[in-house]
């Protein structure tokens, strides 16, 4: 009996203690509860409030009747989805177009970063740069119009060269299936690396000129110091844009792929949501749309959880 | 140093903002008018701009007050048009819209449109009626309702026309083409004669419009001869209707094409995307099917050739003629391809409906298009002349109700387009039955066909593109029909669509008779 | 002090510099096709081509978008859309990221948590709609920028940049009394500017860009963004119609000077975001961090 009791009461001690320590421990932190207040309110307002919106990937979707009278069909939006004939064809598409981008486009914008990190005159370092996030600028729409006005065979700019030396047989890029992806990549990295770049240019900010000076008087050369000192200072921001870019691995691209596609490259460029777009203009699938959104959805999230445990596995640093 | 750009910035922001107070717009003086009644509507036609001098002009004109909902551009215009429908407080009182067919179903089920066949009746001058014939209603018309009327009417059956350019025809010594075998000798010539004259071999035979799809009226000058349109469904000779890719005779087309491919006449962005305002005024392509608004001297297109070839000339021929002898231009559907409905957010319907009725008048037509006389426009030798520049137009907000507006002709056009369009009316609705557009909605009566839309047409163009451009073997045709009848249900598909075509020719003939009794206006 | 340049250093430069050349006469190319378009005779531009120089020469197209109210309207709305979005969503996200960037701070998982979920499922178009409208933001320039101005992503950078920043810096400000919100605004925000600066820029292009907020939650149509009013003039082409499947009369055809206005309209809109980044690149000048910490 007296040791139930004892048990008992070492048990409410405990309780008492750690309900103390948390109350404390809000107390020891209040400002930093004050400071997440306001983002945690928005987040709360305009995120979560509206979050029973995505119900509609399990109901057959009416506006007109609203989101929750419209009637449930629980996973028939993806049954529907996932038993598309052109469904296999068009998840490999997206894969392969995305990894291809990541592949490439990634690491592009680092090179470029590093490149210009190395140009001594501070007057021309600004003005390159500003000059190479210019692309970013042009919408697709009017991108793709420069894109046919000079990829295309019978008077564009670069067939005209190519003509030069094929003796007169112009190439079609845009309606090759075997370079069709690659023009996407390559348009892809032209539009976006001077973007990209900025944030590395940001967190090159922060290295220390001091270690340079250091490593140089250690006898390091040009390409062990940004080895062993530029890029290892970028590692965390890299990182970060890694695994948060593992999400987007279902978005291929749409708008510029839409805006690029034809049918004599459609088996190589069909994407998910190329698809659903062309489906929503005949029948309006807008259940259709809002699973695909969700299943794009869940396969980010649970990539870039499992990543980001990895990262921080491996001892490098993950994004939270 | 930091904290005076902030401050100077956010002072530039307070004088910008200011400016823009100080020159507020014009409010509509609602004082005197308490009679008026209040219509929201949507616009998407025309300059879109709000509160504009043709917007007041329009409530006093026809005692109301107006209230211009302007949607957005094509790609967001059904977003906008959904949210607001969805909305009981902002849905606009008169709708605009076009497509939307599935979206329309449900507009119907909830209650939200108004029937409008007793309000237009009941209208005192009936203009609206007096317009609207039996084929242009029918389309419409379901189980005693009519809940929406087509608008932008006008076109009388067909808005293409396969063109030639004169020009290249008269240096080469060569006949305007009749025949499939004389159109290919033309593009022949065209492609390795050097009609420009530049002694470069830069030209093409034949071209046409791809706006990111292959769109198969651009090569309707060989499809049509062989009687169908692969996109379309049609009445074959045994009496069923079939898809038009499906039947032999387009076989018998793909392989004209594939020839002519292989010869180098097809210009190659047909398959891939461009502008044809673009690939015409280049001077690249002889012949090519497309608006027939492009004969006219005023037209963008025609005149941007001419810049670029001064004694440059599109002549627009009759249909190519086939190895049957059959020709055909593209028909227009019948009805509209834009439509008006009146929604449950007015309050008097009735009301609205006798509003809109009159605005279908030559008057407004005239302060729709042109503004005011006088001050907008005179009238020389009985033709109408704007006073007025192009921006000035917009910013009066004229056009406003383009795409809205009908009634009767504003200005007669001239002759030789009139003729032109009456010719190719008279080739296009002679193919009516082996071209057609179903007027019952293939959305409610063909289920099957519906289910596999999307992938058959994907597989129709690539298949088809494949075989023009080489890449595959005219084999792959059987594959494909063998597909679209084992894969797609394609027996089932011709049932439902030989059965939808007879239901229309039954169903039009009551609903002639119900239109002759209780629609027509004398 | 002098430190001697290998040979191979030296090739590398010189190798680099022509490079960024290359890459700059290659980058400019867009914006210089859109300005020699936009200078181009409507008719003689028509026809296509690369635009390396203008094909004529006239100024119409900019006295059109000049005298076109919306234009004019857009700007002030990109504006106030702009700076207001870059400056509260800049703000609130840098406070956010500090507490999710403390190991310690009990919760932090689950705000991490329930922040990264927002990323990859939203409710979509209709609830945020009905938000706004109980909100009464409807037809208001808070509904433009308020719900996009934080952004998961900007946090979770903004939050990896703080755990760059030495922890010593903090402890000695704890030890001198400072409390949280001390250590935050006085020692924190200003080490962050590099990366503060930056977010700011990606929000205002963000803001700037924008144009479907302007085109779903905005009626009166002088209330829409610049970048609305682009989009509406750049999507009413005939392509895009026919894309939707809609065979009509080609009615605009009769207006040659379209796609010299759509360029020229382009010009006008995006010139001046471009002008930002130059002042935000003041703050990547090297060793910012290092530099303040020490002073």
């Amino acid at each position: 009996m007296s040791e139930v009791n004892v048990l008992m009461n070492k048990k409410i001690v405990k309780k008492k203690n750690t309900s103390k320590k948390i109350w404390a421990n809000i107390c020891k932190y209040k400002y930093l509860y004050l400071l997440i207040l306001p983002g945690f309110i928005h987040l709360l307002v305009f995120r979560y409030a509206t979050m029973y919106g995505s119900i509609i990937a399990f109901k057959d979707y009416n506006m007109f009747k609203g989101i929750f009278e419209s009637p449930w069909v629980g996973f028939k939006n993806f049954q529907d989805l996932f038993n598309t004939p052109k469904f296999p064809l068009v998840m490999k598409n997206t894969l392969i177009i995305s990894l291809l981008k990541m592949i490439f486009g990634f690491p592009a914008p680092i090179i470029l970063a590093l490149l210009l990190n190395e140009l001594k005159n501070l007057k021309f370092k600004k003005v390159t740069q500003t000059v190479v996030y210019l692309p970013h600028f042009i919408s697709w729409v009017v991108f793709a119009g420069i894109i046919r006005a000079f990829l295309n065979p019978v008077d564009g700019f670069i067939n005209e060269i190519i003509k030069v030396f094929t003796g007169g047989v112009p190439y079609d890029f845009l309606g090759s299936k075997s370079t069709f992806r690659s023009l996407l990549v390559v348009t892809d990295i032209y539009k976006g690396i001077g973007w990209g770049t900025i944030i590395y240019m940001a967190a090159l900010a922060g290295v220390d000129p001091e270690l340079y000076e250091a490593a140089t008087i250690d006898g390091a050369n040009l390409f062990q110091r940004m080895f062993y000192i530029t890029l290892p200072s970028i590692k965390p921001v890299i990182m970060t844009l890694f695994i948060l870019g593992l999400g987007g691995i279902l978005n291929a691209g749409f708008e510029q792929i839409f805006l690029l596609y034809n049918d004599m490259v459609l088996p190589v460029a069909d994407i998910i949501d190329t698809y659903i777009y062309r489906k929503g203009i005949k029948e309006a699938a807008y259940s259709l749309g809002a699973a695909a959104g969700m299943f794009k959805s869940v396969i980010a999230l649970i990539l870039v959880i499992i990543t980001n445990k990895i990262a921080n596995k491996i001892g490098e640093e993950g994004v939270w | 140093m930091n904290r005076k750009k902030i401050l100077s910035l956010f002072l530039i922001v307070t004088l910008i903002s200011s400016f823009f107070a100080g020159c507020k717009k014009e409010e509509a003086s609602s004082t005197n008018s308490t009679e008026k009644i209040k219509i929201s509507m949507t616009l998407m036609g025309g300059p879109k701009k709000p509160d504009t001098w043709f917007q007041k002009e329009l409530g006093n004109k026809l005692n109301a007050e107006f209230d211009f909902i302007m949607l957005p551009g094509w790609e967001e215009k059904n977003v906008k048009t959904n949210l607001l429908m969805q909305d009981k407080d902002k849905m606009p009182d008169v709708l605009w819209f076009n497509g939307m067919g599935k979206e329309y179903t449900q507009w119907v089920e909830a209650g939200l449109l108004v029937d409008l066949i007793p309000l237009l009746k009941n209208t005192a001058d009936k203009n609206i009626l007096k317009k609207m014939t039996a084929e242009m209603l029918f389309p419409y018309y379901k189980d005693g309702k009519l809940y929406r009327i087509p608008t932008d009417i006008g076109g009388n059956g067909c808005c293409m026309s396969t063109f030639v350019r004169k020009d290249w025809l008269d240096k080469l010594g060569l006949e305007v083409p009749k025949t499939v075998d004389d159109f290919i000798k033309v593009a022949r010539a065209f492609t390795k004669n050097d009609p420009d004259g530049n002694g470069k071999n830069d030209t093409y035979g034949f071209g046409g419009q791809n706006s990111g799809s292959v769109d198969w009226r651009a090569f309707s000058p060989i499809f049509y001869a062989y009687g169908y349109a692969p996109d379309f469904f049609g009445k074959y000779k045994d009496g069923t209707v079939k898809l038009g890719a499906t039947v032999p005779e387009t076989k018998q087309a793909l392989i004209v094409l594939r020839d002519m491919y292989k010869e180098g006449l097809i210009e190659p962005t047909i398959f891939t995307g461009n502008d044809i305002g673009q690939l015409v005024s280049k001077n690249k392509i002889g012949m090519f099917y497309s608006w027939q608004s492009f004969y006219n001297p005023e037209d963008g297109t025609n005149k941007a050739l001419k810049a670029n070839v001064p004694n440059a000339e599109l002549l627009p021929i009759d249909p190519i003629k086939g190895p049957e002898g059959f020709s055909a231009d593209y028909p227009e559907p019948p009805g509209s391809w834009c439509y008006i409905s009146v929604t449950s957010h007015a309050k008097d319907p009735q009301a609205v409906v006798n509003v809109l009725d009159k605005m279908m008048t030559k008057e407004i037509g005239m302060l729709n298009e042109y503004g005011e006389e006088g001050k907008h426009y005179k009238i020389e030798n009985g033709k109408v002349v704007r006073t007025i520049s192009e921006e000035e137009k917009n910013n009066l907000g004229l056009g406003s109700l383009g795409w809205i507006w009908f009634g009767p002709k504003l200005v007669e056009d001239p002759p030789q387009i009139a003729k032109l369009a009456e010719d190719r009316a008279k080739s296009a609705n002679a193919a009516r039955d082996r071209i057609h557009h179903f007027s019952l909605s293939v959305r409610d009566n063909m289920p099957t066909y519906m289910k596999h839309a999307t992938e058959i047409d994907d597989m129709m163009n690539e298949v088809f593109v494949g075989i023009i451009t080489g890449q595959k073997d005219i084999s792959e045709y059987d594959k494909f029909v063998n597909a679209f009848y084992n894969k797609f249900e394609g027996h089932q598909i011709e049932k439902e669509a030989t059965d939808l075509y007879n239901r229309e020719q039954v169903e039009f003939e009551k609903f002639k008779e119900f239109y002759d009794k209780e629609l027509k206006v004398q | 002090m002098a430190i001697k340049e290998s040979k191979g250093e030296r090739i590398f430069h010189v190798i680099n510099v022509i490079l960024m050349v290359i890459l700059m006469i290659l980058m400019i190319y867009p914006f210089w096709y859109v300005i020699m378009y936009s200078f181009s005779k409507p008719e003689l531009a028509m026809s296509g081509g690369a635009f390396l120089k203008p094909k004529g020469f006239t100024l119409d197209a900019y006295k059109m978008v000049f005298r076109n109210r919306s234009i004019l309207y857009g700007l002030k709305t990109s504006l106030i859309v702009t700076i207001g979005g870059a400056g509260i969503g800049t703000l609130v996200s840098a406070m956010t990221a500090y507490p999710l960037s403390k190991k310690d701070m009990p919760g932090r998982k689950i705000f991490t948590y329930l922040f990264l979920f927002t990323m990859f499922f939203g409710g979509g178009l209709v609830p945020e709609y009905l938000l706004l409208k109980k909100l009464h933001m409807l037809d208001t320039y808070w509904a433009l920028f308020l719900p996009g101005c934080i952004s998961v992503w900007n946090i979770l950078v903004i939050k990896n940049f703080y755990k760059g920043i030495p922890d010593s810096l903090e402890e000695s400000a704890k030890i001198d009394g400072a409390s949280d919100l001390t250590v935050f605004f006085k020692i924190i925000l200003p080490l962050s500017k590099p990366i503060l600066a930056t977010i700011a820029l990606f929000l205002a292009v963000g803001f700037w860009n924008d144009f479907f907020g302007s085109i779903v939650y905005i009626f009166d149509k002088d209330k829409w963004s610049l970048q609305a009013v682009l989009r509406e003039i750049i999507t009413n082409t005939q392509e895009a119609m026919t894309r939707q499947g809609i065979t009509i009369r080609n009615e605009n055809s009769s207006n040659v000077s379209q796609k010299t206005l759509t360029m020229a309209t382009i010009m006008v809109t995006t010139v001046p975001i471009l002008i930002v980044y130059p002042f935000v690149q003041k703050y990547f000048v090297k060793g910012t961090m290092i530099g303040s910490v020490k002073g």
